[in-house]
């Protein structure tokens, strides 16, 4: 039947490395259990993708405060929780703000070409969420495992300058244009660097896909290796993000926001929600390229099932990977945070040449080094 | 160096031109509006004097006249002199001492702005406090606002 | 597309340079206060600035010639509402010269002590805003966490905590309460480690250090030429600080140094006012130790007071350089004329040329090492 092949193909495509082992994949009954499985898992993806973006806005803020010695959000969130320590205070801050920034009124430029300042943000967010499509969370985790992941990742990611030009030009006013070329000069010269940097753990895999390529970390991540490729990596990446101290598009102490300048309400939400789950990202990626993804370091393993008495607790390591995950990939955005927190920002004639004409040249050389190792260690070893 | 000493060396270099004390003030010497130019190249480049600072440029309404005041002072010999000269009300006009001291430009222009008092060869003559289409001339004492208040005189 | 537009459109030369005109100000987080600098840029690239200033204009000097002598003291601090003590200096010594007033020993020092506490709160705040300016945000943080220990200070003194008008014609408006000192003393020992950690967060940082090394290099003579003051010329290596080179108050009887740049670039200028706010210190220290006793005001001056006839010119080095007060009086409780020179203003007027040529940024940079502050350049 057309129907249901159709369905079962696009089950398939969207839940289905989580669920074809688990489910029966015949008949009516077994596809029916399928779709549901298939809603859970789109809607877990897409909660946690708004969870994260809320939680990392307010983490931002608690760690900001920390390191300037302040309280942060402290009011809106149950009193008795902040009466414990400044970490459990204002957890309902992002929560009202969004709703702030949903009710607020959203005004459009007189002189904004309408179409393109409407569909910006909405690019912005979608190239950020499209993201997650081959991030692998955990064993078998991951949405969809393409073949050609990382270079998917790489077209994804300058999909934003799109959105961020269209922003910059569309919303008619000097300060937006200015950042929007700002960010297209940064993002097309960082984007060199960073493939540079992907290019290292590709080259030892041998694969595009990032389940190889943190499959491959089993005994030791690629950091030890590759180092000099994740410092590339993580530089451009911050740039690329366009993070402290490369925030040079929204600078807002020269051209006052940047290419957010004329954006209000929820259109300004979704910039700033793009931002800070392309900071989760780009973090996920430096952890499935060189700190091994979900696995732990050394080689060890967690168990595949606990029993407790009579009862067997299934997929504890894909468990378990997901969390080791999650902790690595939160400590590089708590880097991200840090630099934003401490450096003040770069000048944008400095940026450009820190990426051309060091970030590449070091890329290369890492390329160079990656090859001739290549070459002379013991094939099959 | 102090005003008498100063005042006997401009009158030696310019024996055409006339220099008297001010009554008022124990650093000022009062000079005609012609000399202005001379007189000021000759205290910028004299070794003795070395006037290379001009701290401000501002005048004084007296009525019947403007008094341009020009405070001099010298960086490396550490010591200072003030200029007078008085201008008529009727024509207020002095030339511009930009050229000698750059600073002039900015002070000028807020002489003219808030005294009417016109510089000649200035080189970009602008209100700069007062808006562009301001009229009248705030500092003047016969200025007159519908917003300004007098305070009732205290005793 | 708005009739503006159009016009503009058509005034297009293509083959042209393309330049584009952006008014920075007078709302923008950078300016400070209300400052417009109208802008012409080629890229990033500035080609023109027209600074725009007046949107503070209050006619201070209007005001003066119709208020007491005593009556204006809380309007000087409005002049820099930074260094509102600073700003009281000029006027009541004015005041005080013409009439042939002296004040008592004990105000002089209370005077100097407050001067310098207020130099180094004024120096603090732009410390904060010039590496907010160059996006650097924890800064700030730091910087007004410590001013405020200098402004609790100011509120045990005077009851106030930004305009403080606490200086008089005589003297001061009263004695220091008795836990002032020790917690004076106890502020510049935590300052003095304080400013240790402000220059392992910024001083050394590779960014801010490519950011302000030779970016906006103001030579020597171009400084004295329009009239720059204060610790920008000194970061030009002009060696010229009034409270040595004219003393006024009791600033002969300290020690202290006069820090200077070497090349009068925007790091110099960082350095030259870090080196200050140790100076400042250390000058307190020694006021608080010498600190006589007696009374702090003359006694029974009049309310209405009348100075002789007569002009003076009274000149002090404040945070933003060389305030002075050009006071002329004809003998009457209020003055004839009173013109307040503030350094912010002359440091404004050298502020465009030294931008052909640099960068936007750059001219952020550069404008938050300057430390204008609108309300003096206005007045």
């Amino acid at each position: 039947m057309n129907f249901e092949y159709y369905l079962w193909k696009l089950t398939d495509l969207i839940a289905g490395p989580f669920i074809h082992t688990q489910v029966p994949r015949d008949g009516w009954t077994g596809l029916i259990l399928h779709v549901i499985f298939m809603a859970i898992v789109v809607v877990i993806i897409l909660a946690f993708l708004a969870l994260d973006a809320f939680f990392l806005i307010w983490l931002e803020r608690k760690i900001s405060a920390r390191i300037q010695n302040r309280l942060g959000p402290m009011v809106s969130g149950p009193r008795w929780l902040a009466k414990f320590s400044m970490w459990t205070g204002g957890i309902f801050q992002t929560l009202w703000d969004t709703l702030k920034l949903m009710l607020k009124e959203d005004i459009i430029n007189r002189r904004a070409d309408r179409l393109g300042f409407m569909l910006a943000p909405f690019i912005c967010m979608a190239a950020t969420f499209m993201a997650f499509l081959v991030i692998p969370f955990g064993k078998g985790l991951v949405a969809q495992d393409l073949n050609i992941g990382v270079l998917y990742l790489v077209a994804i990611g300058s999909f934003a300058v799109i959105a961020i030009l269209t922003a910059g030009w569309s919303s008619g006013s000097k300060y937006s244009l200015l950042g929007g070329l700002r960010s297209a000069a940064q993002i097309i010269s960082y984007e060199v660097p960073m493939i540079f940097g992907i290019l290292g753990p590709v080259m030892i895999v041998g694969s595009l896909s990032l389940v190889d390529i943190v499959e491959a970390q089993k005994n030791t991540w690629f950091f030890v290796p590759q180092i000099l490729a994740f410092l590339v990596y993580f530089i451009s990446a911050t740039a690329e993000i366009n993070r402290t101290p490369f925030d040079l598009p929204e600078a807002e102490s020269e051209l006052v926001a940047g290419f957010v300048t004329e954006y209000t309400g929820m259109r300004f939400a979704m910039f700033f929600l793009a931002e800070f789950t392309n900071m989760f990202i780009i973090s996920a990626i430096a952890v499935s390229l060189f700190f091994g993804g979900w696995m732990l370091p050394f080689g060890l393993e967690f168990p595949k099932v606990i029993q407790l008495g009579n009862f067997v607790i299934p997929y504890i390591d894909i468990l378990l990977g997901a969390v080791v995950f999650f902790i690595k990939a939160y400590f590089f955005v708590i880097v991200l945070m840090w630099f934003r927190w401490t450096y003040p920002r770069v000048r944008v004639d400095h940026l450009l040449g820190l990426g051309w004409k060091v970030l590449l040249p070091v890329g290369f050389l890492n390329m160079l080094l990656t090859g001739i190792w290549m070459m002379i260690k013991p094939r099959g070893g | 160096m102090n005003r008498s000493e100063i005042k006997q060396k401009l009158e030696e270099k310019f024996s055409c031109y006339k220099f008297s004390d001010d009554p008022d003030n124990p650093e000022g010497i009062i000079i005609q509006p012609d000399a202005l130019l001379d007189v000021a190249k000759y205290l910028v480049n004299d070794i003795d004097l070395a006037f290379n600072f001009l701290n401000f440029v501002t005048a004084i309404d007296r009525g019947s006249k403007f008094e341009v005041v020009y405070m001099l002072s010298s960086i490396p010999l550490k010591h200072r002199v003030l200029l007078k000269v008085a201008v008529p009300r009727e024509v207020p006009e002095i030339e511009s001492v930009t050229t000698i001291w750059p600073t002039a430009n900015w002070h000028e222009r807020e002489a003219y702005d808030l005294f009417g008092i016109k510089f000649l060869n200035h080189p970009d003559l602008r209100r700069i406090m007062m808006p562009d289409g301001w009229e009248g001339h705030p500092l003047r004492k016969d200025y007159v606002h519908e917003n300004m208040v007098h305070l009732p005189d205290m005793g | 597309m708005l009739e503006l537009d159009k016009k503009s459109m058509e005034n297009i030369d293509p083959e042209g340079p393309q330049e584009i005109v952006v008014n920075i100000g007078p709302q923008h987080p950078s300016t400070h206060g209300v400052l417009r600098l109208v802008v012409t840029l080629d890229g990033e690239r500035i080609v023109k600035c027209d600074p725009v200033v007046g949107y503070l204009h209050r006619a201070l000097e209007k005001i003066a010639e119709n208020r007491t002598y005593l009556q204006f003291v809380p309007l000087t601090d409005r002049i820099d509402y930074c260094a509102s003590m600073n700003s009281n200096l000029p006027w009541v010594m004015a005041a005080e010269k013409l009439g042939g007033i002296t004040p008592p020993p004990r105000a002089e020092y209370i005077r100097v002590i407050v001067c310098e506490l207020n130099r180094v709160a004024s120096h603090l705040v732009w410390w904060a805003t010039n590496l907010l300016d160059l996006g650097a945000v924890t800064p700030f943080n730091y910087a007004f966490r410590d001013r405020e220990m200098i402004i609790d200070l100011f509120e045990m003194l005077c009851g106030a905590r930004l305009l403080y008008g606490y200086m008089r014609v005589g003297g001061v408006s009263k004695d220091l309460p008795d836990e002032f000192i020790p917690k004076t003393r106890k502020f510049i020992e935590h300052f003095r480690e304080a400013i240790k950690d402000y220059d392992r967060l910024v001083t050394g940082n590779i960014i801010f250090q490519t950011r302000t090394i030779d970016k906006g290099v103001l030579s020597p003579e171009d400084a004295v030429a329009y009239g720059v003051t204060g610790p920008n010329l000194r970061a030009s290596g002009v060696s010229w600080d009034l409270r040595r080179d004219e003393p006024y108050s009791v600033y002969p009887e300290f020690n202290f140094e006069i820090p200077l740049g070497k090349k009068g670039d925007c790091f110099d200028r960082y350095i030259v006012r870090m080196d200050e706010m140790r100076q400042s210190c250390n000058i307190v220290e020694q006021a608080l130790n010498k600190l006589p006793s007696g009374p702090v005001i003359v006694p029974e001056l009049p309310y209405r007071l009348k100075i002789p006839k007569g002009e003076v010119y009274v000149r002090t080095e404040a945070p933003r350089g060389e305030m002075g007060v050009y006071l002329v009086s004809d003998g009457d409780s209020k003055a004839y004329r009173a013109k307040i020179r503030t350094g912010s203003f002359s440091n404004l007027s050298v502020f465009p040329s030294m931008l052909p040529g640099a960068l936007l940024q750059d001219m952020i940079a550069i404008s938050g090492s300057m430390d204008f502050i609108l309300p003096e350049i206005d007045r």
